[in-house]
């Protein structure tokens, strides 16, 4: 089964405005109303290596967002999580699934005229190790003129995600490389062949983190450390 | 003369190896055409011989350093990929960037369209089998715009020129004057490939009615650019999700109706006179002096830990950033939405069915960049 | 001298033994047909690179004169590189099928009043049927290179070869119809006082556009089209092998562009006459042929390729219906023994109809222009849903 959509540290992004300073303003580490409901223990305990937060409170998005229309287009579908990321200007709904409620979600945010999401614009995997592996869509609608970010999380021992390119055909491709990149198995998928790998390369997924580029990180770890790099412009 | 039926000469369709190494692949892509006769009744596009792992080789590298290899993907619009990818961290930081330089990356954007645009409009000629005049005539201008880029930048490809709050540098002292000669030559260019081309019998005749795409079709493939705009779809960026000046700056939106070959090329062609406007305004509204990088930014470019998707209107469609931060110098993840990624995901659906000679003006029409396409 | 062994005909008495001086006259037009190949490749590169607006060759000797001299020897000393899957035998025997009809079109070629190899009364009927020969060392070719490229190619070849074959004769037949000979020397000589161009305008736009096709020059390149099949028949072929196609196309140019300049624009007769000794006409022929040459080369940097349905209909719907008309009207009018001027009318009109009809087909729909969307709805995105 889908494994909890446990929370990532997405955080609230400070206002443009206020924010000349070189770093947020540290947050409060209390959990927002949205992922209040989430289970504590499964948080991996990451220790901090700096002073800066990991995690931020999230923004709850303001009532009668996409988050409520979607919840009730599908009441079956529970909403793990919704809160606001930053777009280029203002800020976007993100949701976050369990997995096997992505196809009807995304097929409700295509069909329903209320959403009238007709544009996958990305389809991105993201390895938030200990968390497991995630999916990212982003959805655009050119009526409405706005845009949703859908996440899904799956475990690497089942990292299985329904497809999607039935009903974008846009995800076709996105599939495939988040196949490559990621191992990311897409159930349905009408061609689940290597698309930027070898096409015997299925068995080793060069943009998960347990791949580090080690030497590259060794050679900028001795040479970019903070003070070493006076010389640069 | 009936043909004796015979099993051992059964009529089958060719399967056609296009690329790697092709005149008209635009760089190592690979499409395996089944043909019948001439026909194409099947199309893979094979992609990925220039992956370099670039996301995953952006992770490694700091915000500074990934403004270069934003260059080496899209080697095309450069400058278009670093705007994206500065305006990504700019966003997570909450950097706000000097008017001035915001008006130096809209015009340096905007040439830089120009001579991707210029690069299109040649190598389509040269698709079309026209004996490499408009390439010619491209490169022409193309080169003047490209010393441009080079006193400003110091190179000629690779600019790394953007950074995170601003620019890396002032801009030379004859900076408005060096744009506006580019200017002149650059609607010299225009002109002559519009002469050359547009009105053209044959060109005409080829490009039209070829790898058309509705409206509907061009959204569910998740087209952008030219390609979405030939489509009938108005829908750009710099004024339906504007970033740094745009909203300041008056141009057209030029919009196809019919989604083929033809339509694509004339919305390039339209996109280049509207640059050229937009250009001439924000030269006229540049403030002569300011800062050019703002205030207060630490020596190490850090982010607060978030996601942000940005995304800037390239000259081959949304060049979107991912970027996911836990914090620190260097991205977690980093996704870059290609255009041309995306555009060619439409190849199959618009070659199959269309003359041998067509999938090759379809691709041309895609203007894509292979090291886009495979990061 | 060299005129002396040119002209071996029969009137001339050179040489004793008809064979012998064939022979070589054979030899020396081979040998002069490929120094003037030498320099059409680089007046070519120098003509392109001038339309285009750069210099072209300029390192190797003074305007980059030598250019074809380094350019022959590259292509002379470098490996000749044979598939190994290929049909030997076709592979081989292609180079042949190609090479030689194209200098045999050139026996019978009056170069000037006195000078030609072998004169025939059906000279133009020879050089149509052994100039149409070629297409079988393209299909051997394309099937010996053990090539898909090269396949495509030589059955685009077979194809267009023919069927342009088709209007090019047609249009000739008309002139010869007008003149009464099918020999290119009587055609010329009928062209006196005004050239054919003028009474038989509709032939002369056929047989130039078939010309073009025949030749395999752009716009009607496709069966070596570079950006789609690659080289199409010559994609095997390398160093000698491959330089001896270039320079049988070539020849074939100038053939092609001599027999214009003889059949329409009166070859040396107009408008000096046959007095004016053979250093004139023989540079009044080049001079002709010239016009030929700069015109394919024009149409070479301005044209983009046709594709192949655009080309055949266009050899079988457009060309050959005109130059049946046109045939037709010829016939009328020397059946009822009109005036030339009813001649020209006919052609003339037959050529603005070919033009307009050309000209409107592919406006067949007129389109929209772009529209201009200066307004769209800049609404910020977000999280106000609709």
């Amino acid at each position: 089964m889908a494994q909890d959509p446990q929370s990532p540290d997405e955080q609230k992004q400070p206002d443009a405005k206020d924010a000349a300073a070189e770093t947020a303003p540290a947050a409060p580490e209390g959990a927002p109303a949205a992922k209040a409901a989430k289970p504590a223990a499964e948080r991996p305990a990451r220790p901090a290596k700096e002073a800066e937060p990991k995690t931020a409170p999230r923004e709850t998005p303001p009532p009668g967002s996409l988050n409520e229309v979607i919840a009730a287009a599908l009441p079956d579908v529970s909403i793990a999580a919704a809160y606001m990321v930053p777009a280029v200007s203002g800020e976007a709904v993100a949701i976050e699934l369990k997995r096997d409620d992505v196809p009807a979600v995304l097929q409700v945010c295509r069909d329903d005229a209320r959403l009238a999401m007709d544009y996958l614009r990305c389809l991105s995997g993201v390895d938030w190790q200990e968390e497991g592996l995630e999916v990212v869509y982003h959805l655009w609608s050119f009526e409405k003129r706005h845009e949703l970010t859908v996440k899904t999380r799956v475990t690497y021992e089942d990292a299985v995600v329904p497809s999607v390119a039935a009903i974008y055909p846009a995800a076709d491709w996105h599939e495939r490389e988040a196949r490559d990149m990621f191992g990311i198995a897409f159930s349905g998928h009408p061609n689940l062949v290597p698309l930027l790998l070898p096409d015997d390369m299925t068995d080793h997924f060069p943009l998960r983190k347990d791949i580090p580029l080690q030497e590259i990180e060794e050679w900028q770890g001795e040479n970019l450390r903070e003070g070493a790099g006076e010389g640069e412009e | 003369m009936v043909a004796e039926q015979r099993p051992d000469l059964e009529t089958i369709d060719m399967p056609i190896n296009m690329g790697p190494q092709h005149p008209s692949t635009h760089g190592v892509f690979r499409m395996v055409l089944v043909v019948s006769g001439e026909k194409v009744v099947d199309v893979t596009p094979h992609i990925g011989y220039m992956h370099r792992g670039g996301e995953k080789l952006m992770e490694t590298m700091d915000f500074r350093q990934g403004i270069g290899y934003a260059d080496r993907t899209e080697y095309l619009a450069q400058f278009s990929a670093e705007l994206g990818y500065v305006l990504a961290v700019e966003r997570l930081m909450g950097v706000e960037v000097p008017e001035r330089a915001e008006y130096i990356r809209v015009i340096l954007t905007e040439l830089n369209r120009l001579t991707s645009h210029f690069m299109f409009a040649g190598a389509f000629g040269i698709d079309s089998g026209l004996f490499g005049t408009s390439m010619m005539f491209a490169f022409r201008e193309r080169e003047f715009i490209q010393d441009l880029f080079e006193e400003i930048s110091g190179d000629r490809l690779m600019y790394a020129y953007f950074r995170v709050g601003g620019l890396a540098w002032e801009v030379t002292d004859n900076f408005v004057q060096r744009c506006h000669e580019s200017l002149k030559t650059a609607e010299r260019g225009i002109r002559d490939i519009d002469d050359l081309l547009t009105h053209n019998e044959i060109f005409m005749g080829r490009c039209q009615n070829i790898g058309a795409f509705t409206a509907q079709q061009a959204i569910a493939y998740g087209l952008s650019g030219p390609m979405l705009r030939a489509s009938g779809v108005p829908f750009d960026l710099r004024k339906d999700e504007p970033y740094s000046v745009y909203p300041r700056l008056k141009f057209d939106i030029p919009v196809g109706n019919y989604g083929d070959v033809y339509d694509r090329f004339l919305v390039r062609i339209e996109e280049m006179r509207q640059s050229v406007k937009i250009v001439e305004q924000a030269l006229e509204q540049l403030p002569p002096e300011g800062p050019i990088v703002a205030e207060k930014l630490p020596r190490r470019l850090r982010t607060p830990p978030g996601e942000v998707y940005a995304k800037v209107e390239s000259p081959r469609g949304e060049w979107g950033v991912y970027l996911i931060s836990k914090g620190g110098d260097k991205p977690y993840r980093l996704k870059m939405r290609s255009p041309s990624f995306c555009n060619l995901t439409a190849l199959r659906e618009m070659t199959i069915g269309q003359f041998l000679a067509d999938a090759v003006m379809v691709l041309g029409s895609m203007d894509i960049v292979l090291c886009d396409v495979d990061r | 001298m060299m005129r002396a062994v040119i002209l071996a005909a029969p009137s001339v008495d050179a040489l004793d033994n008809p064979a012998l001086s064939a022979l070589l006259g054979l030899i020396v037009i081979t040998l002069i047909m490929t120094l003037g190949v030498m320099f059409a490749t680089w007046y070519e590169r120098k003509a392109v690179a001038r339309m285009q607006q750069r210099l072209g060759p300029m390192r190797v000797g003074p305007w980059g004169l030598l250019q074809p001299i380094a350019d022959t020897l590259k292509l002379v000393s470098k490996e000749g590189v044979r598939p190994a899957s290929a049909d030997r035998i076709a592979w081989d025997l292609s180079l042949a099928a190609i090479f030689v009809p194209a200098f045999l079109v050139l026996v019978a070629i009056p170069f000037t009043a006195d000078w030609f190899v072998s004169p025939m009364d059906l000279s133009l009927l020879y050089i149509l049927a052994v100039g149409g020969l070629s297409f079988i060392g393209f299909l051997l070719a394309g099937w010996g290179s053990d090539n898909k490229y090269a396949l495509l190619g030589g059955m685009r070849a077979a194809a267009q070869l023919i069927s342009y074959e088709i209007p090019m004769i047609l249009s000739m037949l008309a002139v010869v119809m007008v003149v009464g000979s099918a020999d290119v020397y009587r055609i010329i000589l009928y062209q006196d006082v005004v050239p054919l161009i003028v009474w038989q305008p509709l032939a002369f736009i056929i047989f130039l556009t078939a010309t073009i096709a025949e030749l395999e020059r752009q716009p009607f390149d496709i069966p070596t089209g570079e950006s789609e099949v690659a080289g199409g028949v010559f994609i095997e072929y390398s160093g000698i092998r491959w330089s001896l196609f270039q320079l049988t196309g070539y020849v074939n140019m100038y053939a092609y562009s001599l027999l214009g300049a003889f059949v329409f624009l009166g070859g040396w007769e107009w408008p000096f006459g046959t007095d004016i000794g053979w250093g004139y006409q023989l540079l009044l022929t080049m001079v002709k042929m010239a016009l030929f040459i700069v015109f394919f080369l024009w149409v070479r940097t301005s044209f983009p390729r046709l594709r192949v349905d655009q080309l055949m209909s266009y050899a079988w719907k457009v060309l050959l219906p005109f130059a049946l008309a046109q045939i037709f009207l010829n016939g009328l009018v020397l059946v009822y023994d009109l005036p030339d001027v009813v001649l020209l009318a006919t052609s003339g009109g037959g050529a603005l109809a070919l033009c307009w009809l050309v000209y409107s087909v592919v406006r067949v729909k007129p389109r929209q222009p772009l529209r201009m969307v200066g307004n769209v709805p800049a609404t910020a995105p977000g999280s106000v849903s609709g």
